[in-house]
């Protein structure tokens, strides 16, 4: 009846697999196919330019060695490794005073200082930069306290990325002094440690993955950073400059690949160190832990009151004094109030063109970008076999956060502007816009995505497969239901990055594509500092009536189709 | 015993044959076969870790075995993929879909196969009611406690009215009570619908109490499969016998058909299996077959023995007794309440026990006699 195999069983028995299954695949190799033609493939032509000259020919390294005795080059990798240092020291040590008292202390107002301190996410990072322009320029009104320092150069450098890299640093931090096990403190207590002996012998080593990873990437994200050196830095070069310099001024696209490749090297050293340090990770939190009370302590929470205050207020200063700024007649000379910076239209015939076309990016952006990466996310969760190739997609989504802005745009020159490629029809239009928009904010995304679904049972798969249902439903009507806050939170995370980002669309933007923060950078090399703020203003304006919305429509529909989240 | 056929001849609804499964280089599956008949309700039943839901997952296609066949109603199936093979299957966490409703759950399945939506919404109110939960149909699962939810589980996998119903561990979430209403509940359900069921559970008295027939697996095997009274009247190894109820266990040697020796005693014992002579074997007596009787005896299959502890519970007592010219082990003996005082049974007493050589087992030591 049977006719048993077993006396030369064959090594596997395969399945033959569900329709669902093969083209839930074949979604998952097109996913694969996308990330090689807008990851791999470009940053291979960027690897081959920079042995190339400038006529394609091979160079060996030539390019290299042109770089290392170039004074110019070699003085901005320095001025570049200068600044990120300076710049990661004390961002770290203001953003770990902040996390700490978030979260170990008991000042009031907490809620409002984590509020406060994410006001420089919502900005581009050229609107602190403007605004340290008011304060401390030429025509600023604390310029005395510069001491008759310029601020364009390092200085201003250094203050604006402080200000731009500081949401990350605490909110890396403040997760991870989060983690703490009272049990180890009352050992302290017991033992007679004052508070100085327990913070360093528990809070710091406790903390000390936090404190690595947040100098990684504030590291990182100083280092390549554009906005911030190119409407601060004066005639001081760093490494992100130079690469615009060499490829839009000089037209070295050769050079330009170099310097495209030095600016991946911290986040390719990060990567490793990151993960060196994090195989050693002991968890000094188990889950017998007993969380912290933090008790009141007069002294203590008064300091970390003023602290708190004082950045806080600094935050708020800088979108008020760039706001006053972009209502003035003339800084500082006749402040009565105009809106008159407002029309861009008599700034130049882009006028508000650009404003429509980063509103577009945006939802564009945030609109396939999270469709994109949803998708991806769940095939990378919920395909059955293909083990290698659903390997390959997350490695790949993993990869853009390694990948500087200004980098992946250079390459996106290199591949999509090539005559020989059958895509270069892409080349000036929006669609490389989006494109380049969606995969420089990937991996944060791919992220929140895969923590939502590894939530999720994993036995939805075999239910609906008992029930016949297709794997496309479940992702409709429940996956995506279950998942629906961290959908909107990608799609706000993409919005937002997508409205203020600079560095990956400024070599690929177009007369026709134009967007809001390129023309704040234009606007501002032009010394039209007034209008530039004023766009400045519109585009955080923007976000922030956009984050309001958003926050609102989801408290709604949670409360109309999610009620089935509350007990 | 694994049976490839039915006794009663009828054609088998579910059979395994040889199936195998690796994970790499272990063997967790071995060679499992076995024939199901329709309507039956059949327990997987083993320690931690023998393999038991891996082989629901397997009879589900939900994974995919190395090698073996397995038919169901007539049809080769190990090669269809899970949504192309005929079950419904409720998992220890049940599973719901926490953004729809009980009703929703139920029907989720019976959505888009042209049936009209007042038939759905028919069929689920006719399912919460057999399962008995009608009055929380408009509720979600967070809102339902561990039993309702459990309810909800199985009215969703038998809405589509599949052929074979696998359950895995069904009822181990929830706390001793519900588990032994439920219990009761799942099995007159299974009846009524006569919906061919196969669960996997550790607990032996659920296994015992619920089956039809009980398959006892150990390491990716099948030790037996039998039905619940001949399972525990005659364990056909070893591990099962330890696995399954309690029982007293020494070495002996095997001497002929009807002898062993235990120690330096030959004892009878009327089991008809039978080993080569001077073979190490185990001999093997439940507690309750254990006889007391009163003042110190020895000879024959009478040992003399000393009373440990007496432990009430109920209408059967639990008594440990040293009986050293059997086993070093102490051994139990489970007597009925009114027998401790008949027999004047108390800490220290010396007695005689006597172990009836019809009730005494034998079985090889290879295997997991220590289990
Ligand atoms: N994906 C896997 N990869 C490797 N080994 C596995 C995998 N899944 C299960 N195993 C191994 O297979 C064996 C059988 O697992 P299975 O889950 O079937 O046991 P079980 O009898 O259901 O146990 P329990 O009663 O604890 O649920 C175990 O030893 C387990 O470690
Ligand atoms: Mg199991």
């Amino acid at each position: 009846m049977l006719n048993s195999l077993t006396g030369h069983a064959p090594s596997h028995i395969v399945q033959k697999s569900a329709r669902d299954e093969r083209s839930l695949t074949l979604l998952l190799g097109a996913i694969f196919l996308f990330q090689i033609v807008t990851i791999v493939l470009p940053l291979c032509f960027l690897l081959i330019r920079s042995v190339q000259d400038n006529d394609g020919g091979f160079v060996g390294l030539a390019n290299f060695r042109r770089f290392m005795t170039e004074a110019g080059l070699a003085q901005a990798a320095i001025n570049s490794v200068f600044i990120s240092s300076i710049s990661t020291v004390i961002t770290v040590s203001l953003g770990f005073a902040f996390a700490y008292l978030l979260t170990r202390t008991r000042t009031p107002f907490r809620s409002t200082f984590r509020a406060l301190s994410m006001i420089p996410l919502l900005a581009p990072s050229l609107l602190p930069a403007l605004a340290l322009i008011y304060l401390f320029g030429q025509k600023g009104v604390l310029r005395d306290l510069m001491f008759g320092h310029s601020i364009y150069g390092p200085i201003g450098i250094v203050m604006a990325e402080v200000i731009f890299a500081f949401p990350q640093a605490v909110l890396i931090l403040s997760t991870s002094l989060l983690m703490a096990d009272q049990r180890l403190y009352d050992a302290a207590l017991a033992m007679r440690a004052g508070p100085v002996r327990s913070f360093l012998a528990i809070t710091l080593p406790s903390c000390r993955y936090g404190l690595v990873s947040a100098t990684l990437a504030v590291f990182v994200k100083v280092f390549t950073d554009f906005g911030a050196p190119a409407v601060i830095g004066g005639s001081y070069p760093v490494l992100a400059t130079e690469i615009f310099k060499q490829v839009i001024g000089l037209f070295d696209f050769s050079m330009g690949a170099v310097v495209g490749l030095c600016l991946l090297v911290p986040a390719l050293l990060s990567f490793i160190i990151e993960r060196r340090v994090l195989r050693g990770n002991v968890s000094m939190v188990s889950a017998q832990s007993v969380p912290l009370t933090i008790k009141p302590n007069r002294a203590r929470d008064l300091a970390f009151l003023i602290f708190g205050g004082v950045v806080g207020i600094c935050f708020v200063a800088l979108v008020g004094i760039t706001a006053f700024g972009s209502v003035v007649r003339y800084w500082p000379y006749n402040l009565s109030l105009t809106w008159a910076h407002y029309n861009f239209e008599a700034v130049d015939n882009t006028g508000l063109s650009v404003y429509a076309h980063s509103i577009l990016l945006a939802l564009l952006t945030s609109l396939f970008g999270t469709a994109l990466v949803f998708l991806g996310a769940f095939l990378v969760e919920t395909v059955r076999g293909a083990a290698q190739l659903r390997a390959a997609v997350h490695f790949l989504s993993m990869v853009p956060l390694a990948i500087p802005g200004l980098v992946l745009g250079l390459s996106y020159i290199f591949f999509f502007n090539n005559p020989d490629n059958p895509l270069n029809v892409v080349y000036g239009t929006m669609t490389i816009l989006v494109l380049s928009t969606i995969v420089h904010f990937y991996t944060v995304p791919h992220l929140i995505a895969l923590t939502a679904l590894k939530q999720i049972d994993r036995e939805f798969n075999a239910v609906c497969a008992s029930l016949r249902v297709s794997r496309y439903r479940m992702l409709r009507s429940i996956v995506a239901p279950i998942c629906l806050p961290a959908i909107v939170d990608i799609w706000g995370y993409l919005f937002v990055n997508a409205m203020t980002t600079v560095s990956a669309v400024i070599f690929l933007f177009s007369a026709d594509t134009q967007l809001a923060s390129i023309t704040i950078v234009r606007w501002n090399d032009a010394g039209k500092i007034a209008p530039a703020s004023a766009m400045s203003i519109v585009i955080f304006v923007t976000i922030a009536v956009f984050m309001l919305l958003k926050n609102l429509l989801l408290a709604r529909s949670i409360h109309s189709t999610q009620q089935w989240r509350s007990r | 015993m694994s049976r490839l056929k039915p006794p009663d001849g009828e054609a088998p609804y579910l059979t395994l044959a040889g199936v195998s499964k690796n994970y790499g280089a272990i063997r967790v599956l071995d060679e499992v076969s076995f024939s199901i008949r329709k309507g039956e309700f059949v327990c997987f039943l083993g320690p931690s870790g023998c393999g038991k839901t891996t082989l629901l997952r397997v009879i589900a296609g939900l994974e995919s075995q190395s090698a073996g066949d397995i038919q169901q109603d007539g049809r080769e199936i190990a090669r269809l993929p899970a949504s192309e093979r005929d079950f419904g299957i409720v998992f220890q966490s049940y599973a719901l879909f926490p953004n729809l409703t009980a009703t929703e759950n139920v029907g989720f399945g019976l959505k888009g196969r042209g049936l009209s939506r007042t038939d759905i919404a028919r069929r689920c109110a006719e399912l919460l009611e057999l399962v008995g939960i009608a009055e929380h149909a408009a509720k979600y699962p967070s809102q339902l406690s561990g039993g309702q939810q459990q309810r909800v589980a199985i009215a969703r996998a038998i809405a589509m009215q599949p052929g074979l119903l696998l359950l895995d561990e069904p009822l181990s979430a929830l706390d001793a009570r519900v588990r032994a209403r439920l219990r009761e509940e799942m099995r007159d359900l299974q009846r009524k619908l006569g919906i061919t069921t196969i669960m996997v559970t550790h607990d032996q008295d659920e296994a015992l109490s619920m089956a039809d027939r009980v398959i006892v697996m150990n390491r990716g095997r099948v030790e037996q499969f039998d039905t619940p009274s001949t399972i525990y009247r005659d364990p056909s190894t070893a591990f099962v016998a330890h696995f399954v109820g309690d029982i007293n266990t020494t070495q002996a040697v095997f001497q002929d058909r009807g002898q062993v020796q235990v120690g330096d005693r030959l004892i009878a014992c009327r089991s008809d299996r039978s080993y080569l002579a001077s073979t190490t074997v185990l001999v093997s007596i439940r507690p309750e077959e254990v006889v007391l009787r009163p003042r110190a005896a020895s000879g024959g299959n009478v040992f003399s023995a000393t009373v440990e502890t007496v432990e009430f519970s109920g209408i059967l007592s639990r008594i440990r007794l040293s009986v050293p010219d059997f086993s070093q082990r102490p051994i139990h003996a489970c007597v009925l309440g009114n027998q401790i005082e008949a027999l004047n049974i108390r800490e220290g007493e010396e007695l005689s026990v006597a172990l009836p050589a019809e009730k005494l087992m034998l079985f090889s030591v290879e295997g997991d006699a220590a289990c």
